[in-house]
């Protein structure tokens, strides 16, 4: 039988609405600052509140490879890079079959694609420009990472909608666990602020209202006053890899994945589920084995939904029992809008770094908490000086599925934290 | 009088498709240069030939070219599309 390896994190990096990298994050997160702005397009009369990344990625391409780059791709390829080199990891190549990547996004190429349908309705173009299909395609974003860091092991591609990356990273951490691989990036990547997929969005009725006084305000998960989601964009990503083998290579570890839970509703295409969340939460605890009271801060999937986040408060209540009451929960939602494909993996950087530096991350927006939403909320600012052992991050997708991840911290080797700008 | 389309200056409008379409810098670049040293793959080799055609007012039936060309042999590879006139 296989020995069950335990596995670290040993690198990070993202771009986000509150940050490029995680530093910037950290330093976002513990002011409450949002990433949420107004946006607009000449093609849609409304205007959205959206979490942007307000950069454009092209001049790190050069003209060679930008036509091949969705900007999907182009961000993945730099939070990817970023984890990489934070990891103190060059290339792949030597590992053979045993280092792996695997990827997760709702969308991937939208810019792309949008622009050919543009050329192909409007234009009435019946050939696209050649890079156009290797630039929408669902794997690019892997399969540009898996090329410029040789990882010549699995380099898979999960689409669950909201919990892409969660899945991801789950099935990363199993495959090292499992003995299967040493080392594998794990992580997601979206794009999806275009005139069509907000077009496509504001047809479920499930987008916010941009709020008249404070556009970085719209997103207010659990509140009595929350009427949507805002979405957003980025990258983000982690490697794993066994402590074994971190401790070989003498790096030091942010903590380690200690549960993934994993789960399907089974019920409605648009509409969550009680019952498949306990399940995914429930199976990440038994997994991490760790009790309901050893979870010191819970990131919520929130989106601030009407229906969402009800559902999502009976979850955690029924998942936890008796320790709800006590658990500290916040959805950082509120800040860096709904990364979609990316949203599982940008919080659960956000749970490792409440663990590592020791503070949990606010619900902003949550003057008046929703009586439906009944939780021990972190509201509006985070707090400080608390230490946490375990944490979970909770994602749940359109479709019906359901992921939890369970951070630890890991005693047995060195701890690493990020140098967090004043 | 129309200046013929040959060979030479159809690798000149290769060269200046590299330099505006890619960024390359194509002082040092001639006729046989290869592509891939320039990081110049297939695709991108398509790209130019499609430039070329809106370049030169024709429409290439055959984008055939042989592997890792040089700039000569995309430009023969285009001229083959030429009419016979041009």
């Amino acid at each position: 039988m296989i020995k069950r390896q335990d596995v670290v994190i040993t690198g990070m990096g993202l771009i986000s609405p509150i940050g490029l990298n995680v530093s910037e994050l950290i330093s976002n997160l513990t002011k409450s600052q949002s990433g949420i702005h107004l946006w607009e397009s000449p093609r849609l009369t409304k205007k959205f509140p959206a979490a942007l990344v307000q950069q454009s990625f092209n001049e790190e391409f050069t003209k060679l490879e930008l036509p091949y780059l969705d900007r999907c791709s182009q961000m993945a390829i730099l939070a990817a890079r970023q984890a990489v080199a934070d990891a103190g990891l060059a290339g792949f190549a030597d590992y053979g079959q045993r280092a792996g990547l695997y990827f997760g996004s709702a969308r991937a190429g939208t810019e792309t694609e949008e622009a050919w349908f543009e050329q192909f309705l409007i234009e009435h173009k019946e050939t696209a420009r050649p890079y156009s299909v290797f630039a929408i395609m669902h794997n690019a974003a892997a399969a540009h990472i898996s090329i410029r860091h040789q990882i010549l092991g699995p380099v898979m591609t999960h689409s669950s909608a909201c919990t892409s990356s969660g899945c991801a990273i789950g099935d990363a951490y199993r495959a090292i666990r499992d003995g299967y691989l040493d080392v594998a990036i794990a992580g997601g990547a979206e794009a999806p602020i275009t005139a069509s997929v907000l077009g496509a969005w504001d047809g479920t009725r499930a987008l916010a209202v941009a709020d008249s006084i404070d556009v970085g305000r719209s997103c207010r998960p659990f509140s009595k006053h929350r009427n949507g989601l805002v979405m957003g964009e980025g990258a983000a990503f982690i490697v794993l890899e066994s402590a074994e083998h971190a401790r070989n290579r003498g790096v030091d570890c942010y903590g380690a994945v200690s549960g993934y839970g994993i789960a399907s509703d089974g019920y409605h295409i648009g509409s969550p589920k009680v019952e498949g969340q306990v399940a995914a939460i429930i199976a990440a605890l038994d997994d991490a084995k760790v009790s309901r009271g050893q979870i010191g801060y819970f990131n919520a999937h929130a989106t601030g939904t009407k229906g969402g986040d009800m559902v999502e408060t009976n979850a955690i209540h029924l998942a936890f029992s008796n320790a709800a009451a006590a658990l500290p929960v916040s959805s950082t939602k509120s800040v860096h809008g709904h990364l979609l494909g990316a949203a599982s993996v940008l919080e659960f950087i956000i749970t490792t770094v409440a663990m590592t530096e020791s503070f949990l991350p606010a619900t902003t927006n949550l003057d008046e908490v929703d009586p439906d939403c009944n939780l021990n909320h972190i509201t509006n600012t985070p707090i400080f000086n608390i230490p946490v052992e375990h944490a979970m991050s909770f994602s749940s997708g359109l479709g019906g599925t359901n992921v939890a991840l369970v951070v630890s911290k890991y005693p047995e080797m060195s701890s690493k934290r990020h140098a967090v700008p004043v | 009088m129309i200046s013929p389309i040959n060979n030479a200056s159809i690798v000149t409008k290769i060269k200046g498709a590299l330099n505006e379409r890619f960024g390359i810098d194509v002082t040092q670049v001639n006729e046989n240069s290869r592509l891939r040293e320039l990081g110049v793959d297939s695709l991108h080799v398509v790209e130019i030939m499609l430039d070329m055609e809106a370049e030169l007012g024709i429409k290439l039936e055959d984008l055939s070219v042989p592997p890792n060309p040089s700039l000569g042999e995309v430009a023969i590879a285009i001229g083959r599309n030429l009419p016979a006139s041009a």
